[in-house]
């Protein structure tokens, strides 16, 4: 019996290995698993769009977490930026929260957000922002760039161009 | 690698992926190609025509453009001075950014350099995007113009 038992656990967990390992090795595409191994959000501190203060995305543990990078050059980032406030606001009380990081001088991105009536907060850098955006998979340098965190820190997906709404709001419910 | 984030990471998967799998899938279902990697979305070299003067010649893939008033040239090459002579482009009505001025396909820009008949090395700074997806990062170029 006892043997019976750890075969079983041995295929499953070598059905499980395999299972992760397409996950990961999946090709790039619109939105993509992570990479690397890269599934812990990295730690980063970047200046706050109103404020200046430094602000560390620590501060959102604990919360489901979807990290915008924007930038006003980008006009397919500036089109779905009111889908993001329409869903912060349906979305605040189950604990999500979208935290914005304008790739641009506080300067330029400060009126726009102001425009835009973004409702998060909203981070800024240039190569500092760029540089995160790099660590969380944005090898292609490519904006908008959005990743799904959960609230457990643990990078969920991360997506290269304008999102697909109703696929954001079904993980966004998702228990 | 250490074994903690190996750890997180299967135990972050068997946990939660499956319950995902269905949204991540539609996520990846736009039925969209990848985005192209800069160098290949925006190809430039430099070409000569019979005279052998230098332009820079940019292959821009279907489906993406360069903006006109973010492409940049300057000489990296002490003394030499390199005047670029940008064509128009196609103007376009953007929703965000209002009228703009894109070039798509292919596009030949001219250099003058001075003095004429030397060489240079270039910085080349332009920014790109795909048509309603995403726009890339500004970027830069480094390229000789090959000599004389």
């Amino acid at each position: 019996m006892k043997h019976l038992l750890g075969i079983a656990m041995l295929a499953a967990a070598l059905g499980a290995g395999w299972w992760v390992q397409q996950l990961v090795e999946r090709p790039p595409a619109a939105f993509t698993t992570p990479q690397q191994g890269a599934f812990a959000r990295p730690q980063f501190t970047l200046a706050d769009l109103s404020t200046g203060r430094p602000r560390s995305i620590e501060e959102w543990n604990g919360k489901k977490i979807v990290l915008n990078f924007w930038a006003s050059w980008c006009a397919p980032c500036l089109e779905e930026l009111p889908l993001f406030v329409r869903l912060q606001t349906r979305y605040q009380a189950a604990g999500v929260q979208f935290v914005g990081v304008a790739v641009d001088a506080p300067v330029t991105a400060r009126p726009l957000a102001q425009r835009l009536k973004l409702n998060y907060p909203n981070l800024v850098g240039e190569l500092d922002a760029m540089d995160v955006a790099r660590q969380l998979g944005n090898t292609r340098g490519v904006l908008p760039y959005t990743v799904l965190i959960g609230a457990d820190g643990i990078v969920q997906a991360q997506h290269a161009g304008v999102v697909n709404g109703a696929a954001l709001e079904k993980w966004l419910s998702a228990k | 690698m250490r074994s903690g984030p190996r750890l997180t990471l299967l135990l972050g998967l068997l946990a939660g992926v499956p319950a995902l799998a269905g949204g991540l899938d539609q996520l990846l279902g736009r039925d969209e190609p990848a985005l192209l990697p800069a160098a290949r979305a925006f190809a430039l070299r430099v070409v000569h025509d019979t005279s052998g003067a230098p332009a820079l010649q940019w292959d821009i893939a279907p489906g993406y453009y360069l903006y006109r008033t973010r492409v940049r040239v300057e000489s990296e090459t002490p003394a030499v001075g390199v005047t670029a002579a940008l064509p128009g482009g196609e103007f376009t009505q953007d929703d965000a950014l209002g009228r703009v001025e894109i070039y798509r396909d292919r596009v030949l820009i001219p250099l003058t350099l001075t003095p004429p008949g030397t060489s240079a090395t270039l910085l080349v700074r332009y920014q790109g995007c795909a048509d309603g997806r995403a726009c890339y990062a500004p970027a830069e170029y480094r390229l000789s113009t090959g000599g004389p």
